[in-house]
């Protein structure tokens, strides 16, 4: 049974590949792997590699294009993620900050968008995540409720130790939802 | 040729050179060519048939950065070279040094495979879109897809355009404008089978895909319609039903059409001054060709069933019928979908061959396709039938006419399946069966649209034939059967008199270059009780078969220009043995209808059969073959009805 993944490009990076794939690992950055993703790793192929719920990042060193070592690097990935001997940093702000902005730029994109608004990663740092609520969010009161909560929710599926999300500026704001003003597309 | 007999097929348009080239790819029945027909406007027939888009179709598309061709490419699953079909796309997308992209048509209910395709045409590293089709379905049919995740998995950018719907066109056409722009994914999706369908499973996940339910509509019907017992009585009754409308419905028509052209030669014949001129025109041009083409009702209406047939998704049902009732002879069902397409036109019907892997299924397809009643013989069985049984004799609470007409293509039908059977004895059995993929899709309401293009690109083609090679051969004909013009002298001394313009014509005709060569075949068709007449119409017919109508036409209105069909029915023998007797006896009409069920009478057909198989060799197997097989059974049924009446 070969494992079910696909690379991903990450905008911006073309040196980066998210694979997309089902893993048992720690969330972090990863020190060390076993199979032939050691080698590529230590030798430096590879020259950062993430592993996220749902997804490794990996980096190709400068120089090296993923079309022609792509494939080698999935075989190399698609076999070594069920053998034992990972070592795996499990705090890391970086890729904290990479999952949101994936999420922000991705899944959330669209729907972000059609409310106006541009959201931007600010910070990531001790697990917490500080976003700029930019665009129309800025006055709309839904953005603390309904966006904060889709937001939160996206990236702690992704990377469970996050401990909260905060906008530029203020302080934590916490979901107003049916306390509050009426959120459009909910009931009551 | 292939253009002008292809069905659906529009003059292909003179690419302007250097224009970046885009292929279409996609599975039958993925709507792809109702996209290319939405981009392009150029007219191609849609449907899961081989023989629909074989040969290489491109258009013109206007985009804001200027025009480009797009091409579209047979319909195929995969691009493993195992039939023609395919190598014909692998090919195209090897010689990527062409193409500025290639666009992927997949239907979204059934994306799981549609993926296949797509990993397998992204290893030609071209900028890529995929266009998912029927994603309208898959959501009735409580499935999920979200085309953005998809895209973003894919690393291309997925468009999903509904069939029809204008706005998905358009923003098709403006992706088209910049193929340089395209996202391309960061890695090439794997090659091996297994690590395709981890890549598939993982991409689907990502894009939110749930697959549609069985549809439920198509799985109820399909209980009846595919039932080894019911659903083949469902098929022969709807078959039988449609030829008593083409009598019931046409004819009527028909009839208003032939009254026109009567009047019409009337109208040429007292006003044109110079005698041979009027007579040239009312006799060769609207008695010969208007003859023919007063079976515009009946083409159009046998292409109005055959693409509501294939629109609403029952003609994939029948050939899966008739797949199993083959099977036990050792054909294969892809044989049986190439004769299907056999039905409008051998021409598609042969080129449809090429979905055969083995080159021994596709000879012995080939042989056999000419024997399924095509719509050139429409025109011959109805003037025939017309002629043989009156239109209100019933048998019961049928028509006989009709039911004469689907017993002629119930003949044809099983003649082609008997030929395809020897043929595959003689050649030899194919060394492996490879699988036979067929798709049934649900049941869709056929699009008003696709039946209207189907029917008008089957006039125009009738058109375009009776006005080129039946009316040049109606013309020589004609020529043939009056020429030379006799002097007075010579009709004073042969007993004449050149006043009576009746006996004039009888005696030109008689002495014509034509009667010369129809009797001097007589010998030949003289047991199937034919006269020198009918010898010229049979000889002419080779050319194409309606050819026999006009001949029969000028003949009986150079008889009795008043009432042409009346002069048919009366006509007799004027020597031989037979003189005196009626030309148009049960037998000799029983007789002809057989000849043209077998005779090959389509030069058309066998110079594609030629460019097919690359030799003169099969075309003339075929044409003497079935020239034999037809007196032969001619002659038997000339026998067996002389008995009966």
């Amino acid at each position: 049974m070969t494992r079910a993944l696909h690379p991903q490009a990450v905008p911006g990076q073309p040196s980066a590949v998210r694979w997309v794939v089902d893993v048992d690992l720690p969330v972090g950055r990863v020190t060390a792997a076993p199979g032939t993703v050691g080698p590529l790793l230590e030798y430096g192929v590879l020259t950062r590699m993430f592993v996220e719920r749902g997804g490794v990042w990996t980096w190709l060193a400068p120089g090296q294009s993923w079309t022609e070592h792509g494939p080698r690097i999935r075989d190399a990935l698609a076999a070594a993620l069920d053998l034992p001997g990972w070592e795996i940093d499990e705090k890391s702000d970086e890729l904290l900050g990479l999952v949101a902005r994936e999420i922000l730029d991705g899944e959330l994109a669209g729907y972000v968008a059609s409310h106006g608004g541009v959201i931007t990663v600010a910070d990531a740092a001790d697990d917490r995540l500080t976003l700029d609520f930019g665009g129309a969010c800025e006055d709309c009161p839904a953005a603390s409720s309904t966006l904060h909560e889709r937001i939160e929710t996206a990236v702690r599926a992704r990377y469970p130790r996050l401990v909260g999300v905060e906008r530029v500026g203020g302080a934590h704001h916490r979901p107003r939802g049916w306390l509050g003003l009426p959120v459009p597309g909910r009931g009551r | 040729m292939s253009h002008a007999h292809h069905h659906g097929g529009g003059a292909p348009v003179a690419a302007p050179t250097g224009a970046p080239r885009i292929a279409l790819v996609g599975s039958p029945n993925a709507g792809k060519t109702t996209l290319f027909n939405g981009l392009t406007g150029l007219r191609a027939k849609t449907g899961n048939y081989p023989g629909v888009t074989v040969s290489r179709y491109e258009g013109r598309v206007d985009t804001d950065s200027g025009p480009i061709v797009v091409e579209d490419l047979p319909g195929t699953y995969s691009l493993d070279p195992i039939s023609p079909d395919e190598e014909i796309v692998a090919q195209v997308l090897d010689e990527a040094a062409e193409l500025a992209g290639v666009v992927v048509v997949v239907d979204a209910t059934n994306l799981r495979r549609g993926l296949g395709l797509v990993a397998q045409v992204q290893q030609a590293a071209l900028p890529t879109v995929v266009v998912l089709t029927f994603v309208d379905e898959l959501l009735r049919r409580g499935g999920r897809v979200d085309p953005e995740r998809l895209g973003r998995a894919l690393g291309v950018t997925v468009l999903p355009v509904v069939a029809g719907e204008r706005r998905g066109v358009e923003s098709l056409r403006r992706v088209l404008a910049g193929p340089s722009l395209w996202p391309t994914p960061p890695v090439l999706p794997p090659t091996a089978p297994d690590e395709v369908v981890g890549w598939a499973q993982s991409v689907l996940a990502a894009g939110h895909f749930a697959p549609p339910d069985p549809d439920s509509r198509t799985g109820r019907l399909d209980g009846v319609l595919l039932h080894p017992l019911w659903g083949t009585l469902i098929f022969f009754a709807t078959m039988f039903a449609f030829f008593q409308t083409i009598f019931a419905v046409a004819a009527p028509l028909q009839g208003l059409i032939e009254e026109a052209f009567a009047w019409l030669g009337e109208l040429a014949r007292s006003s044109i001054p110079v005698e041979w001129l009027g007579r040239f025109v009312a006799d060769a041009i609207l008695a010969g060709v208007g003859g023919v083409l007063v079976f515009l009702p009946q083409i159009a209406l046998l292409f109005v069933l055959i693409s509501l047939l294939e629109g609403s998704g029952y003609l994939s049902r029948a050939a899966y019928l008739m797949d199993r009732v083959m099977a036990s002879a050792g054909l294969e069902g892809r044989a049986f979908v190439a004769l299907l397409s056999s039905m409008a036109c051998a021409i598609p019907g042969i080129m449809a061959t090429r979905t055969l892997p083995s080159a021994k299924d596709r000879l012995a397809t080939m042989m056999a396709a000419p024997l399924m009643t095509c719509s050139a013989r429409l025109p011959v069985y109805v003037l025939l039938i017309g002629m043989l049984v009156p239109s209100d004799v019933r048998w019961g609470p049928v028509g006989a006419q009709g039911a004469i007409m689907f017993g002629l293509y119930l003949l044809g039908a099983a003649s082609a399946m008997t030929s395809a059977w020897f043929w595959k004895r003689i050649v030899g059995r194919s060394g492996m069966g490879l699988p036979f993929y067929m798709e049934m899709p649900s049941y869709r309401l056929p699009r008003l649209r696709t039946v209207l293009i189907s029917v008008w690109d089957a006039c125009a083609a009738f058109l375009r034939k009776i006005t080129s090679i039946i009316l040049v051969t109606t013309v020589i004909l004609w020529g043939l059967l009056n020429l030379p013009l006799r002097g007075d002298t010579e009709l004073v001394a042969a007993g004449v008199d050149p006043a009576d313009s009746v006996a004039v014509t009888a005696y030109t005709l008689d002495h014509s270059a034509a009667a010369a060569v129809g009797r001097a075949i007589a010998p030949v068709f003289e047991p199937l009780g034919f006269d020198w007449r009918v010898n010229v119409g049979v000889i002419s017919s080779l050319a194409a078969r309606e050819v026999f109508v006009s001949t029969m036409g000028q003949v009986a209105a150079a008889t009795d220009p008043e009432n042409p069909t009346a002069a048919l029915k009366d006509m007799t023998h004027t020597d031989g043995p037979r003189a005196g007797e009626k030309v148009f006896t049960p037998p000799t009409i029983a007789a002809l209808l057989i000849f043209f069920v077998y005779a090959m009478q389509c030069m058309s057909t066998l110079a594609v059969m030629r460019r097919e198989t690359g030799t003169w060799r099969w075309p003339l197997i075929a044409f003497v073959h079935l020239g034999v097989v037809a007196w032969l059974m001619a002659f038997l049924a000339h026998t067996i009805v002389g008995v009966l009446t």
